[in-house]
């Protein structure tokens, strides 16, 4: 069992964009945490580009990847990853699979030979699992847990040079705990039975990364916490308090940290949130996404997650035509040019200007943001690692220490809570504080407690 | 006030624009070099995009249109060969492809020669051959095409030569340089025999000894004697010769005459 | 009791067993790291022949195979059989049978020079008579050659792999400096012999180094590359773990600090780590030093990958050339033992990777050093020639000379410009579909390893290993006019020449590069220094 018992950094400012403890060298010239900010673009195809194998590959090679590349090269970008979400179409027809994974590689590769172009591609491929048949290989009578494994060796064997994954561990206990605000069902599923479910999972996966030479790059406990984020919303939304939430996004924090015990390397995955905590603890590469991704959701911290990124990203955008050219393209430039400005404050020696005009922009702007600002960042790292090993001590000290950061941060003035908010904080720290300090009896408890949740079966964590 | 002194723009952005103008793509370099006259043009096209099926029939056509055989082979197949040795020279073609179009151009000289009243003219003739004993011919193939295609007859004596051979060769074709590669070292010793019975006839012309068994030390240690390390340098040290220089000032110059190859 | 003595005599080495012959049990072993000729390969070995005279070539491995024997722990007057296998070259240096007809190729070579073909076939000699310090009515036998370059070792590699009784299509090669080959598709056998170069040994290479303590001998994927450095023990410990891309060392091992060199598995590793890692351009290195550095400043540089990149062409095309011979396609030939130190200890799925094998391979058998295991089999069994010899005689039709071939020369022009001038797959396929030739699949999936012997010698006897380092022959002369200035001695590259006092010049034969250099000679500012008027002491 390896466990971080260390942060990475000594202080919280020396933590930057654009570098990392541990940098990454792969794909095509692709560097990664070694001083410079590279941009990671995604995207989906058209709906109706699936009727047939032949249009699909073509939607994804022809148009989207050149598209990509060649605005990259029209605007002068050093560097471009690509990120391929596997749309549901390429797992059922894993030799359409292939195609895609094979013809972007040759695409790259052409440009990188063409015109010197440093590319990676990033195939994250589909959790396929369902909690109510069965997690764990041999569970599902339909084979959805071994799907899922041979998706991953189909994008090694045929040329990915990073594979991520967003994995749904948990996810039955987080989708209870959001809609009826229950801390404990949350820390329990996307805290405790997540990191489970990561540990096995990304044991598997980094084998097969290793295996093909491929960068296992982590995960993201996107379906729970940004799950959660997403409906906290924006301003005028109130279905969820973005305090909880931002308690949430401290205990995914604990669970996406396991990724990186049991093989990951990074960079991790963009729509992880919870990257600058990660970062602070492992000194692995990141990917972040921000103000680019309100083509898919809204953002209450544009600015700030690019403050100690290494990847810059947005999120998954509908190729479509615009008057400047097709989205994908429209999205690349914007995500090149931001790092154009990260690396430009890198190459003068101001990086940590910037990285705090960043932080400063969002930092009071919503209770999420707050905990994210890398000062907090770093101080919710350092709660999890003197933890030791008990991955649902990790997650609910993470929480608490999230929490108890905006009570002070409210109390200093450092950032404005509303009454509900508040009050929301108050709760959730009486919760977290009363639980059992023995993980047995907190299993046990759980187990008891959320018996009857929807999907919810103990044996899907090997447990 | 803004200072630029300090800042490394590698990592902000990255001139392709400038780059890429120094990077000329094939097809425009083609279409610039390639002759203006139809007929020849669709030659020289035969031999630059190595289309064996085409060539035959574009000679002909050339020669039904009563085009002198001589121009047919310098302005149509020649400049064909001029255009792969551009490509090769800037790493758009490889060596395979050097061969490949060279076997296209020989195919179509001999068409055009057989209507030829004179001999063709070229850079310069030049006899080639493997020791005696020795079977390993790769490299003084790959020479010959590139020699062929750089506008030089060759005489190819072929591998397991021997010494006389060489010695008759050289005597009746007056060539402007022979050529000898061993890659076995005991085949070596039949070189500087070879140069000695050419001096010993009055003929004073580089000797040009290559293939893994000879290295510098060795070829240049024989009156007549000069080195290539590999085929590519063969070039430039033919056109020097061509150019007049004798062996003695071909050592002396060796390096600067490969640099960079 | 009686012992037996079986011989290996290789380009790169000589490897020798006791054998008590009551019961066949294997006592002893003893090798020498270098072969006692001057040069690296056998053809420095034909030339150094043809050049000083047999007799001389013939007396100095003699004196080696003498010192070999003594130091198998054995009473030499009990020795009652000696058996040898080993190329035809090297067999006939130890036999004393001319060698004109392996030095030589064509019709016009051995017409000028009344060459005759020698008969290579089994036998039965007098050990004692060819020169070895054993009792006169000792035995020697010497198993058949095949033909010409393929000799009494490829007869041992596919003897003793299995490959003779195999259904299925199936290749084997003896990776070395000559890389002896053999394809069977049905009955028949087509062989054929690439010159790979020394790079293979770890020879030629900057740091190369044999299989000690201190030397590199594989880079294990961790996404990064980890050193394996060999402690005292010969065995693979973790060192430290590189990022070539990056150029940094991103965490020290265990075996910090005790790197000293790279051995030929370790070369086949860089090269393997520098393809994938994209970091290998139109023949050069693209980091920023142009140099692959692992720990404690061991590197490979960009000449010496491109010399590994020249061995796995050859060895790539001379298979390529057999199948096309074979008329079969890659996909069906899924079978294939390597043989020979390097073909046993290297890592086959970065060596199919890198084309050291065909891509098709999915069923891999690392068999060890064949040589020496038949010619100890010989030993206990005598009668078995008469079975090699039928055997060589069935395969004598189908040998593939690939200096001349056609083939060949078509898929070598391929590989050169595929490693030197970084031509892609793609293009190297477009090309060979012109002359009709099949296409180089990409290696798929992850091949099936049965690692038959744990080292190449599996067995050492209950005496142990003894390596001789020092063979110690030296060639001797004094010569008229010579001013004794000593440049000649600087001029040798690798340290063999030295001078003494009276202004005898004495030459290591071991570290001599022989023939292929010849600096001393060519650099006498008086021009006395005669290589070939050395005489052995």
């Amino acid at each position: 069992m390896s466990r971080f018992t260390k942060m990475a950094y000594a202080t919280s400012d020396d933590m930057t964009f654009g570098r990392s403890k541990k940098p990454l060298s792969y794909g095509l010239g692709i560097k990664v945490g070694l001083g410079s900010v590279i941009p990671e673009i995604n995207y989906l195809p058209r709906p109706g580009a699936e009727s047939s194998r032949e249009r699909l590959v073509k939607e994804y090679v022809q148009y989207i990847t050149q598209d990509c590349i060649k605005q990259a090269v029209n605007l002068g970008f050093p560097n471009l990853q690509l990120e391929t979400e596997w749309i549901h179409t390429m797992s059922d027809d894993l030799g359409l699979a292939a195609s895609v994974v094979s013809g972007q590689k040759e695409a790259i590769t052409n440009f990188h030979e063409k015109y010197g172009i440093n590319l990676a591609v990033r195939h994250t491929v589909p959790d396929l699992r369902d909690a109510s048949y069965g997690l764990r290989a041999g569970m599902d009578t339909n084979g959805r847990p071994e799907k899922v494994i041979e998706c991953a060796e189909v994008a090694c064997e045929n040329g990915a040079d990073v594979l991520s994954i967003e994995s749904l561990g948990g996810k039955e206990l987080s989708d209870y705990a959001v809609t009826t605000g229950d801390i404990t069902a949350f820390l329990f599923g996307a805290g405790f039975l997540a990191s489970k479910d990561m540990e096995s999972l990304w044991k598997e996966l980094s084998g097969i990364c290793k295996k093909h030479r491929v960068i296992p790059g982590g995960d993201s406990n996107c379906a729970c916490s940004n799950t959660v984020m997403f409906m906290a919303g924006g301003h005028l939304d109130k279905d969820v308090q973005k305090t909880f939430s931002a308690v949430c996004r401290c205990i995914s924090a604990a669970s996406a940290l396991v990724v990186f015990e049991n093989g990951a390397v990074g960079p991790g995955k963009d729509c992880s949130y919870e990257g600058p905590i990660v970062k602070s603890i492992t000194g692995m590469p990141i990917s972040s996404e921000g103000k680019h991704s309100h083509c898919a959701h809204i953002d209450l911290f544009g600015n700030l997650t690019a403050a100690i990124t290494d990847m810059w990203s947005n999120e998954s955008v509908q190729y479509r035509h615009e008057f400047g050219g097709t989205s994908v393209q429209c999205w690349a430039g914007l995500i090149g040019y931001e790092c154009s400005l990260m690396n430009t404050a890198i190459s003068t020696g101001t990086e940590k200007t910037l990285r705090d005009l960043y932080t400063l922009s969002d930092r009071g702007r919503s209770p999420e943001g707050y905990i994210l600002s890398y000062d907090n960042a770093w101080k919710i790292g350092k709660s999890i690692i003197e933890c030791g090993n008990s991955h649902y001590l990790r997650a609910r000290t993470a929480g608490i220490t999230g929490a108890k950061l905006l009570i002070d941060g409210y109390n200093n003035k450092d950032i404005g809570l509303s009454r509900k908010q508040l009050e929301t904080l108050y709760k959730i720290i009486r919760d977290l504080e009363s639980l059992p300090d023995d993980e047995d009896v907190f299993l046990d408890m759980c187990i008891r407690k959320y018996a009857d949740v929807r999907g919810f079966n103990i044996k899907n964590y090997g447990i | 006030m803004l200072d630029t002194s300090k800042v490394d723009f590698n990592s902000i952005y990255r001139r392709y624009d400038i780059e890429s103008e120094n990077f000329n793509m094939p097809e425009s370099i083609v279409s610039r070099m390639l002759p203006k006259n139809p007929i020849l043009r669709n030659i020289a096209m035969a031999v630059t995009y190595v289309r064996f099926r085409e060539v035959g029939p574009a000679v002909m056509k050339a020669l039904q249109f009563k085009i002198d055989p001589q121009t047919i082979v310098n302005e149509g197949l020649v400049t064909g060969m001029e255009i792969v040795s551009y490509l090769y020279a800037h790493h758009i073609y490889y060596l395979p492809e050097i061969i490949m179009a060279s076997k296209v151009m020989e195919l179509g000289i001999s068409i055009a020669e057989k209507v030829m009243t004179e001999e063709l003219a070229t850079k310069g003739k030049i006899v080639m051959h493997v020791a005696e004993g020795d079977p390993h011919d790769i490299g003084k193939n790959i020479a010959a095409s590139m020699l062929k295609s750089s506008g030089y007859s060759v005489i190819d004596l072929g591998k397991d030569v021997t010494p006389e051979e060489v010695i008759d060769a050289v005597c009746n074709e007056k060539p402007m340089m022979v050529t000898g590669t061993a890659l076995m070292t005991v085949t070596l010793s039949a070189f500087p025999k070879t140069a000695k019975a050419l001096a010993d006839r009055g003929i004073d012309i580089p000797y040009m000894v290559a293939g893994g068994a000879v290295n510098r030390d060795f070829a240049e240690s024989f009156d007549m004697g000069i080195y290539s390390k590999k085929a590519p340098q063969t070039i430039p040290i033919a056109d020097s010769i061509s150019n007049g220089s004798s062996w003695r000032e071909i050592r002396e110059s060796w390096d600067d005459i490969v640099e960079g190859i | 009791m009686t012992y037996g003595i079986s011989l290996d005599i290789g380009t790169s080495g000589t490897r020798a067993h006791a054998v008590d012959l009551s019961d066949g049990k294997i006592l002893s072993t003893a090798m020498t790291a270098c072969h006692p000729l001057p040069g690296a390969n056998i053809m420095d070995h034909l030339t150094f022949c043809i050049n000083m005279g047999s007799d001389l070539a013939h007396n100095i491995l003699m004196d080696t195979v003498n010192k070999v024997i003594k130091s198998l722990h054995v009473d030499t007057n009990k020795v009652e059989r000696v058996a040898i296998c080993g190329n035809p070259i090297q067999l006939s240096l130890f036999q004393g049978i001319p060698v004109d007809d392996l030095a030589f190729a064509g019709e016009n070579a051995h017409e000028a020079r009344n060459i005759k073909q020698q008969k290579r076939d089994a036998g039965v000699f007098n050990a004692a008579a060819v020169g070895l310090d054993v009792p006169d009515s000792t035995e020697l036998l010497v198993p058949p050659a095949i033909k010409h370059e393929i000799g009494a070792d490829a007869l041992a590699m596919m003897y003793k792999s299995g490959f003779l009784e195999q259904k299925d299509n199936c290749l084997v090669t003896d990776y070395g400096t000559n890389a002896e080959m053999a394809l069977k598709v049905g009955d028949e056998i087509y062989t054929g012999s690439a010159a790979a170069g020394p790079a293979m040994e770890g020879q030629s290479i900057k740091y190369g180094m044999l299989a000690a303590p201190g030397a590199i001998s594989d880079l294990e994927y961790d996404f990064r590359w980890r050193c394996k450095v060999l402690d005292d023990d010969i065995r693979a410990q973790d060192g430290d773990l590189y990022d070539f891309g990056l150029e940094m060392c991103m965490e020290e091992g265990p075996m910090h600090g005790k790197a000293k060199g790279i051995t030929g598995t370790g070369v086949i590793a860089a090269v393997s780590a520098v393809m994938s890692s994209n970091l290998w351009r139109k023949g050069k290195l693209k980091t920023s030093n142009g140099k692959c550095v692992m720990q404690d400043g061991v590197y490979v540089d960009s000449h010496d990958i491109s010399e590994a990149c020249k061995a796995i062409g050859a060895m790539r095309a001379g298979h390529f050339t057999l199948l096309e011979h074979a008329g079969i396609k890659f996909d069906e030939l899924d079978i294939m033992y390597m043989a020979g130190a390097s073909g046993t200890y290297v890592d086959p799925v970065k060596a199919r990777e890198i084309g050291l094998l065909p891509p098709s391979c999915g069923t891999i058998y690392q068999i060890g050093n064949t040589s020496l295991s038949m010619a100890t089999d010989i030993l206990r069994k005598p009668e078995l020639l008469d079975e090699l010899q039928d055997i060589a005689n069935q395969i004598r039709s189908n040998h593939v000379m690939f200096a001349s071939d056609k083939t060949f020369e078509q898929i070598y022009i391929q590989e050169l410009a595929y490693w030197e001038e970084g031509m892609t797959l793609e293009k190297y396929n477009q090309n060979l579909s012109f002359y009709g030739i099949q296409p180089l699949p990409k290696p798929k999936g992850v091949p099936t390893v049965h690692r038959i012997v744990e080292r190449d010698i599996p067995v050492l006897g209950e005496y142990g290993l003894t390596i001789l380092d020092d063979i110690g022959t030296e060639l001797v002369g004094k010569f008229d006019g010579c001013t004794k200035c000593g440049y000649c001695v600087d001029e040798c590259p690798e340290k063999a020449l030295s001078q003494d006092e009276d202004g005898t010049m004495r030459v290591s034969t071991k570290r001599c590069l022989g023939t292929a250099c010849y600096r001393c000679q060519m650099h006498c500012l008086e021009g006395v220094y005669k290589y070939d008027q050395l005489k052995m002491v």
